[in-house]
């Protein structure tokens, strides 16, 4: 009967894609990877973490009598207890005895694509009689692996319990599972070499995820420009995913319970980028407290955790970096110049209140800032170099779900924030400055409901309005873009502009998006509409007092997602996506001196192909094709004089196309890794160009080998990545700039040549320390390039470019740290 | 809480040096190129003159083609010219095989490379931080190493200031001249030292220095204030010698410095010998002035 049920359940996982109920056999079955869009997966048993023992009824003490009590335990998604019931009785005694202390059980709750879940589970209090003492309840472990997952523990002598034999999991509603998307737990990411113990570096890691240059945090997915790709935190867009460098992350690992790459083809509930999603989902709070402090070369951080009555929890977390006064002491003036290390610092602050049985209400405060100062003297006044940069923001979000059952439910988070960038720049006399500050609000509320038994609707609204003043002055090369033609190390133009404007940018996005099971066959169409409403406050420059006249435009675009999965046998299935996507202009764009206020959406076709086939119970091969096109780019005018106002223009186009495999190995017998590589060629060009060029990220062979084997208290990691280098533009002569006394290079075609191939071998190894029965110290050594190979990060030249040469990359960086949890 | 370990690590990255240091003059090279006036109008007549150097010495006359750019280069180059002026279709030619040669600035400089443009539609050009624009000229020198732009500041209407402030600018500016760059003079170890007989790996610092009033006051349009401020130029210089090692391969002053000289230690060869010193001092306006040393090593 039970089987008979799992099947049932199963069966109804996959046709509501979102909600889970089944058996824990049933789950395990599911994939961790993308690929699977239908499938809900249990990540986490309920662990029992503070166990109550029983009053033995004294009459049968005395009578020396010994029982068993089958109970239902139902916990909500915090790890409470919420309903008792004696399944199977041995006396009103015993049963009173056994449900009194069941009641006041904690659990670590349950999980369901590592979110917290409530869950229902048959437990047999065993009543026996014991001469010792009773042992303490067991201490809270790391959470244990998703498969196969245990049975909650079972309860300690002397009155050890059996394990559960079922378990009933209700899963709060979520995003759908997109068709390209790969899913890295904060546990695993965390043991991965390189990342430092950061979970959010994982996703260097991933597959469609082109190496980003060194001292960069820059995310470049599918052939798509950094700033096309969106950062969300429980649906909330953050600015950067990485504090400046490429460092660190910008949200406490701690806090992080896992990350999902969409490197595109995502589905209706997105949108505003043409790049690819990645979506940070913070940590369930569950019961007791807790305690972490780490601290390594970079940086030391602490995150606490408690319970602050019977339905609420808070957590706070603080990082400071403190990696430039290691390297300020200790290195040489070249660390600086090409590696700028910030001084940097997050924090974080959530809470969680139980409303109801499967209602949450989730007050969520994140903080990050970096802050740099550098300053280059030299004799030459025209080369001495001031630069002050500060960056930040700041996230207030408030996060209600409701879980209903068979996978209906609501969710609803407000937001509001603050984004501020100052970059301030002095090369000999010419200044370049830009400010930017921006207000950030919105909405993002969905609500899923089963309209018939095959056919899963969910409906929402996604509303982001950003409100920036901005100021800049300095030349217009002056931050770069994509596309430009320039050797590294080149000063901008000595031209000098200045601008000071405001825009408001406020897109809301109804969406629906429904999943369909037809047989073997899940149809998940989708659609939605943006409206964009961009006001700029100057249309033309400023000339003398003349007063400004601002803009105000409405644009529209509807966007249609859809995906298709077919489930050939268990084991193989093929899915395809296909999705239009749009993207307002960057604020900074929209200035009337150094771009163009009159800017429109861009806009991107994804379409994706792809198999997915489960090779055993947890190894699973993946297999996807994207194409991505890209139309009304915008790029700077290639005119002497273009129109007033139209120093950027819309006549960008773009092209990425490849192929990415995936070979995942799930936990299994303390092993988990990856070997995932991506083929792949990207390109632009300005409407009406005969040619394509290389997009300037453009790396045509990603591969990334990462695993990590337990063994014991140690666990020892190895990650080797190579990479094809960026294109660039090679010089092919120089004239002599008599004026400024320098050599401007001549350059050939764009694009044509390239840095040497990227090649890395990492290695970490951890060691735990068990200190009494509640708490662990963690020490790691994360060693980067243990075989110190000379990478080439970028092509240089003498100063009359007739010699080229390249900057070589960080010989061994070894890091060495510790982590304290209580 | 426990005290974890922190071990720092080894952090290097490696940026070497390529090609010989710009102050040493290994091959033929335009080291400057004046323009009398330094500043000028559309029509007025300019007059070009070079410091060509070779590892032998300086060319007394040497033999250049003299051409104004007629291509202004893209909105957003970082060079200082579009790459067709390295071309002839790109040029007015005004001279060749002359050493120095004269011309009348183009009349349509200020719509080319300044602010002036042939409809209100279009989007003016943006000065410089001392707020001026260029006419380019290109050198050929046979032999050299690059071709070599010089450039002469052209008076211009101004663009986006209000009509208060133009007038301000105009009544106020005072066109740019050429610094003067008095005689180099040297000390070896405090003491004065002729520059004709340098002890062989003695440390000689050099000094250039210029009237008081050369580094100019002038006024100029703050482009982010829209305000007409005072300003003062900054001077630097360039060193080169076919021999020895400058300390810097530039010195100077900047704005807020008010010192009319700068220092810069020269070692010289080991083995004694002839080496040739020059000095090419730059305003921030584009002014210049040179100067060249035959040293004798003993």
């Amino acid at each position: 009967m039970r089987r008979e049920l799992a099947r049932h359940l199963a069966l109804a996982v996959a046709l509501v894609a979102s909600t889970l109920t089944a058996t824990a056999r049933a789950q395990q079955s599911g994939s961790d990877v993308g690929g699977q869009p239908a499938r809900r997966k249990l990540t986490k048993m309920p662990r029992l973490v503070r166990f109550v023992e029983a009053a033995y009824p004294e009459a049968r003490r005395a009578a020396k009598e010994q029982a068993s009590v089958l109970l239902q335990i139902e916990i909500a998604a915090t790890g409470a207890v919420t309903t008792v019931t004696v399944l199977a009785g041995a006396g009103p005694d015993w049963d009173a005895a056994a449900a009194a202390a069941a009641r006041a059980f904690v659990f670590e709750p349950a999980e369901v694509d590592d979110r917290p879940a409530p869950a229902k589970i048959t437990y047999r209090y065993d009543f026996v009689l014991r001469e010792e003492p009773p042992a303490p309840a067991p201490a809270p472990a790391p959470a244990p692996a998703p498969a196969p997952a245990p049975a909650p523990a079972p309860a300690p002598a002397p009155v050890p319990a059996a394990p559960a034999d079922e378990v009933l999991v209700r899963a709060a509603p979520r995003a759908p599972r997109e068709t390209a998307e790969t899913r890295i737990r904060s546990e695993q990411a965390r043991l991965v070499p390189g990342t430092q113990g950061d979970v959010l570096k994982v996703v260097q890691n991933l597959p469609g995820v082109s190496r980003p240059p060194l001292a960069s945090g820059q995310i470049v997915v599918w052939g798509a420009a950094p700033k096309d790709t969106r950062v969300l935190v429980d649906g909330v867009e953050i600015p950067a995913l990485y504090h400046g460098s490429g460092l660190r992350g910008t949200v406490g690992s701690d806090l992080v319970s896992a990350i999902d790459l969409v490197p595109g083809a995502f589905s209706a509930e997105y949108g505003r980028g043409l790049g690819g999603l990645v979506r940070v989902t913070t940590r369930p709070l569950a019961r007791g407290t807790r305690l972490v402090a780490s601290a390594d070369t970079l940086d030391g951080s602490v995150f606490a955790a408690t319970e602050l009555g019977p339905r609420a929890r808070a957590a706070a977390g603080f990082r400071y970096g403190w990696l430039d006064r290691v390297v300020g002491g200790a290195s040489t003036r070249d660390v600086s110049d090409l590696f700028p290390i910030p001084r940097y610092a997050d924090a974080q602050l959530k809470a969680a209140v139980d409303l109801r049985p499967g209602e949450t209400l989730e007050p969520v405060v994140l903080v990050s800032s970096d802050d740099l100062d550098r300053v280059v003297p030299s004799a030459d006044p025209a080369k001495r170099r001031v630069e002050a940069s500060s960056s930040g923001f700041y996230r207030v979000y408030l996060r209600y779900a409701r879980a209903l059952s068979e996978g209906e439910g609501a969710s609803v988070v407000p937001f509001f924030g603050q984004d501020r960038s100052r970059l301030s720049q002095r090369f000999g006399g010419s200044p370049s400055r830009l400010d930017v500050d921006a207000d950030r609000y919105g909405l993002r509320a969905s609500l899923r409901t089963r309209l018939v038994a095959p056919v899963v609707l969910a409906t929402g609204l996604d509303a982001l309005g950003t409100s920036s003043r901005l100021s800049r002055e300095g030349s217009l090369t002056l931050p770069p873009r994509e596309g430009d033609v320039a050797v590294f190390g080149q000063p901008p133009g000595d031209e000098l502009a200045a601008d000071t404007w405001k825009v408001h940018v406020l897109d809301v996005a109804p969406f629906v998006h429904a999943d369909v099971q037809l047989g073997p066959v899940t149809l998940s169409p989708g659609l939605r509409a943006d409206a964009f409403l961009l006001e700029t406050s100057r249309r033309t420059p400023r000339v003398g007092e003349t007063p400004a006249i601002g803009s105000s435009r409405l644009e529209t675009a509807l966007a249609p997602r859809a995906s298709a999965r077919v489930d050939v046998t268990p084991r193989l299935a093929f899915t395809a996506a296909y999705g239009t996507y749009h993207q307002a202009p960057e604020p900074e764009d929209l200035s009337a001196v150094f771009g163009t206020p009159e800017l429109a959406l861009s806009r991107a076709t994804h379409v994706t192909l792809g198999e997915s086939l489960r090779v055993t119970r947890t190894t699973s091969l993946e297999v996807t094709g994207f194409r991505k096109t890209m139309k009304d780019l915008v790029v700077r005018s290639r005119l002497p004089n273009p129109l007033l106002a139209r120093a950027l223009i819309q006549n960008g186009e773009g092209r990425s196309q490849g192929v990415q495999f995936l070979l995942r190995q799930e936990l299994w017998r303390g092993f988990f890794g990856w070997v995932s590589y991506a083929i792949s060629r990207s390109e632009r060009r300005y409407e009406g160009d005969e040619a394509y060029r290389p997009f300037d990220y453009d790396q045509p062979h990603v591969l990334s080998v990462v695993g990590s084997q337990e063994i014991g208290r140690f666990t020892f990691g190895a990650r080797f990545r190579a990479s094809s280098g960026n294109p660039r533009t090679p010089v092919i002569g120089s004239a002599y700039d008599a004026r400024s006394d320098r050599y401007d290079p001549v350059f050939g075609a764009q694009n044509t040549t390239r840095i040497p191939a990227f090649w890395q071998l990492d290695l970490r190894v951890e060691r735990a320390f068990p200190i009494g029965d509640s708490a662990r110290l963690l020490v790691y050594a994360d060693v980067q390039n243990v075989t110190a190979h000379d990478n080439a990060e970028e092509i240089i030249y003498s100063p009359s470019f007739r010699e080229r040469g390249t900057i070589r990359g960080l010989p061994t960086l070894a890091i060495v740290g510790g982590r304290l949890e209580l | 809480m426990k005290r974890l370990l922190v071990l720092a690590a080894a952090v290097a990255a490696c940026r070497p040096e390529l090609g010989d240091r710009e102050s040493l003059v290994t091959t033929t090279r335009v080291l400057a190129v004046k323009s009398e006036p330094a500043e000028a109008r559309p029509g007025e007549v300019a007059r070009y003159e070079l410091l060509v150097a070779t590892p032998e010495g300086p060319i007394a006359s040497p033999a250049a083609g003299f051409a104004f750019c007629a291509t202004p280069k893209r909105l957003t180059d970082n060079g200082a010219v579009s790459s067709a002026c390295l071309g002839d279709s790109g040029v007015r030619p005004i001279a060749s095989g002359a050493p120095v040669a004269s011309a009348a600035i183009p009349a349509d400089a200020c719509f080319l490379f300044g602010p002036e443009v042939s409809s209100a539609d279009l989007r003016p050009r943006d000065p410089d931080a001392t707020g001026g624009f260029y006419q380019p000229v290109r050198v050929l020198v046979a032999g050299a190493d690059a071709p070599a732009f010089g450039a002469t500041r052209v008076r211009c209407a101004v663009a986006s200031a209000g009509a208060e402030v133009a007038a301000e600018l105009a009544r106020s500016y005072v066109a740019n001249r050429n610094p003067t760059l008095l005689p180099l003079t040297a000390t070896i170890a405090g003491a004065p030292a002729a520059l004709e007989a340098v002890p062989a790996g003695a440390l000689v610092l050099l000094r250039a220095a210029w009237p008081e009033g050369d580094a100019e006051a002038y006024v100029a349009l703050d482009v982010a204030s829209q305000r007409v401020l005072p300003r003062r130029e900054s001077m630097r210089v360039s060193w080169f010698s076919t021999g020895g090692a400058f300390e810097e391969d530039r010195t100077g002053r900047a704005e807020e410095e008010g010192e009319s000289f700068t220092d810069n230690g020269w070692t010289a060869p080991s083995s004694p010998g002839e080496v040739h010193l020059h000095a090419v001092l730059r305003d921030s306006r584009g002014g210049v002035a040179f100067a060249s040393v035959r040293l004798t090593v003993r």
